[in-house]
């Protein structure tokens, strides 16, 4: 008989619980569809409340708005590079807007989040390119993301300005796109004729990230080197790795004199760490992570010791302009500025000086004034625009001694 | 050769008890609800970022304090996870609903991540940090760390299951859900009991890697997939055969880049779980009865 009780009991608990479980579902799609869609498009709000707050303290007035679009990874796999992306031209456009902004109208900057990803992206352009507003987008800065929205964003004629540093950018003939740091081909090459001039590397070991970026360097060093006539073993590795002991081990076994590392923040502090653990013992260059400082926090300091490193922006770089940068950005938002930050400041101001060229915020008078852009400075160098519409070519190559990259040469080469 | 075909097996036993450790987990929630987490890489990075972002780094405790700091916070998350998501969601029309649950769950905590302690990833300095050399073959001392502690938990968890009485109640509420009921066991009890285990071992394995992944909001994505790899290469539902199947993998792994370029070493695990899927479903040690 109790048992009976129990029983029904169970059952009237059984639907009131379907009731709990209807709202719970509900809830969690609520949830599923809040989170799809923040991931897919959003963050994208004007941030013309600072500037703007700034400007009244100042007690300007505008003539209208000229809006520039930011597609970054502010979410998705690396979320440092869009923070300090967004921070950089934020500065910036403060700074101009305090100055007056560009042809008497007020700078304002509207974000879409890429994730940092290849199908994201396009929604990411899309959007920015749809609002006829938009008269230039600075990013998305990763060279696949390029690839991805480079389709769109030549139909739209929309000019925009990139970190993408792959040599592959140099076939997709889309006149829309600047590139604002030294192409791989030029920092890649630079690495290998460190290792082979000055180290004087009878065989070389080159560690690379098999994704655009990675390969697109070990392309380029195994052309030089085989134009020298130097012998190289290439090991890869993809982004997200742990463990790189096979790779090394190779290499050990090839008895390389240099080794040469092409890879990703994430992947140069593990191949460090690693190189280190497994006594590697050799001279090795690295692409422009290791000189970072975000990078260098990962990594303990015997094991980065006399690394090299081919970068363009970096904050020990003693020139004035980079040191009252790096002042003013530790002031504004306490921490030290890296190349994102740095870079899209910098890409900030020639985009304001190209608009103050073209003498109007339109789309394709933009895309002209960039394209001739001629001895504009910037903070990782000179901006001259060639055919390839990319715009710095040159690249300082640093040693890492007690975790301070420190600049031994600056590399230039010709503008074609 | 010898001495890199050596340090490639010590290297692939090491990587391979990560491996086995997330697996272990795994299998603890489908031994004992049927149901998988796919939300669980997050929980691992969430543990890391709690034990070191707050407890160390911020609040400056000494680690071995963290540690059990670390293990009380994850134990209420992990009655959280198990109260708002696993009761009220498994047993809905199919398991699917719970599982979708957990994947959402994943996605909120790591945006969560990012918000709280920013998107920067850090390290903690001098932590389990330095190698052993036994001739000419290194091994980090993490790495050790991490072999010891997952013995000790496997054989723990073992002789939970198999001798104490809510054990046995886990793994009955796995068989049969309703006839559990009916003998008396709260399964809803049950299911919060392994879920905040689970999470515990989460925390565990977070507070380990940490040397050898640094705190990153994707750190533990890919031995969240390879854990599932070697649960199911090792046996499926049997602990012992998960270690079976992560060090297995971890060495084969290395292995596979001695004859393939390394680009490939991913994929061996993956095509040899599709293999073992198609061929021995039941895995290397897994017991057939284990399969429904």
């Amino acid at each position: 008989m109790k048992k009976v009780e129990t029983m029904s009991a169970h059952c009237a608990t059984t639907v009131n619980k379907s009731w709990f479980r209807k709202i719970t579902a509900l809830v969690m799609a609520l949830c599923l569809t809040f989170s799809y869609g923040c991931a897919g498009n959003s963050q994208s709000s004007g941030t013309s409340g600072s500037p703007s707050a700034s400007n009244a303290a100042a007690g300007k007035k505008f003539d209208g708005k000229i809006t520039i679009g930011v597609s970054a990874g502010i979410t998705g796999s690396i979320p440092m590079a869009g923070e300090r992306t967004l921070q950089g031209v934020k500065m910036a456009v403060e700074e101009i807007n305090a100055k007056g902004g560009v042809l008497g109208k007020e700078l304002v900057i509207e974000v879409a989040d890429d994730q940092s990803n290849q199908s994201v992206v396009i929604n990411a352009v899309n959007k920015l390119a749809s609002n006829p507003d938009v008269v230039a987008i600075i990013g998305p800065h990763l060279s696949g993301s390029v690839m991805a929205a480079s389709d769109t964003l030549k139909k739209a004629k929309v000019p925009f300005l990139s970190q993408g540093t792959s040599p592959k950018l140099r076939t997709i003939g889309n006149e829309y796109l600047f590139k604002i740091r030294p192409c791989d081909a030029i920092s890649a090459e630079v690495a290998a004729k460190y290792a082979v001039e000055d180290l004087g590397a009878k065989k070389v070991g080159i560690s690379y990230n098999n994704n655009d970026f990675g390969v697109g360097g070990k392309g380029v060093i195994e052309a030089y080197l085989t134009k020298v006539g130097i012998p190289f073993v290439s090991e890869g590795h993809n982004s997200g790795d742990k463990d790189l002991t096979g790779q090394i081990m190779k290499l050990k076994n090839e008895n390389v004199d240099a080794v040469i590392s092409w890879t990703d923040d994430a992947e140069s502090a593990l191949t460090a760490r690693q190189f280190y653990e497994l006594h590697l013992n050799k001279p090795v260059i690295t692409s422009t992570a290791t000189s970072t400082k975000q990078v260098l926090d990962l990594i303990d300091e015997k094991a980065v010791e006399g690394f090299y490193s081919v970068c363009d922006f970096v904050i020990t770089d003693p020139s004035a302009e980079v040191q009252d940068f790096a002042k003013r950005f530790q002031a504004k938002y306490g921490i030290a500025p890296d190349q994102y930050a740095g870079n899209n400041y910098s890409v900030t101001y020639l985009l304001a000086d190209a608009i103050t060229r073209a003498g109007k915020a339109d789309r394709e008078a933009i895309r002209e004034a960039l394209a001739s852009t001629k001895g504009v400075k910037g903070l990782s160098g000179t901006y001259n625009a060639d055919s390839n519409n990319e715009l710095i070519h040159e690249c300082k190559l640093v040693q890492i001694k007690s975790k301070v990259p420190q600049v031994i040469k600056t590399i230039s080469v010709d503008v074609k | 050769m010898m001495e890199s075909i050596l340090q490639l097996i010590v290297s692939g036993v090491a990587m391979g008890f990560i491996y086995a450790l997330v697996g272990i987990e795994y299998t603890l929630v489908w031994n004992s609800t049927g149901l998988l987490n796919f939300s669980h890489d997050k929980f691992i990075m969430l543990s890391a970022y709690i034990f070191a972002g707050t407890f160390v780094v911020k609040m400056g405790l000494p680690p071995a304090v963290g540690v059990i700091a670390s293990l009380l916070v994850m134990f209420i998350f992990g009655m959280l996870v198990a109260v708002g998501i696993f009761n009220p969601l498994r047993s809905m029309a199919s398991p699917i609903f719970a599982v979708m649950g957990t994947v959402v769950l994943g996605r909120i905590i790591s945006e969560m991540v990012r918000l709280i302690w920013g998107p920067i990833p850090f390290t903690l300095p001098n932590y389990l940090t330095g190698t052993y050399q036994l001739g000419n073959i290194i091994i980090g001392r993490v790495n050790v760390w991490i072999i010891v502690i997952s013995s000790l938990l496997v054989a723990a968890l073992q002789i939970f299951f198999k001798t104490t009485k809510t054990g046995k109640a886990m793994r009955c509420v796995q068989q049969n859900k309703k006839a559990a009921t009916l003998m008396g066991i709260d399964v809803s009890k049950n299911i919060v009991f392994t879920i905040v285990l689970s999470s515990l071992v989460c925390t565990v394995i977070g507070m380990l890697v940490i040397p050898l992944f640094t705190v990153d909001t994707s750190m533990a994505n890919m031995i969240g997939l390879k854990g599932f790899s070697s649960g199911v290469i090792g046996g499926f539902g049997y602990l012992p055969g998960v270690i079976a199947g992560g060090v297995f993998l971890g060495v084969l792994e290395n292995f596979s880049t001695i004859v393939l370029p390394a680009v490939y070493k991913d994929c061996v695990g993956f095509v040899l779980m599709i293999i073992f899927l198609l061929v021995r479903p039941s895995g290397i040690l897994g017991h057939r009865k284990n399969l429904r």
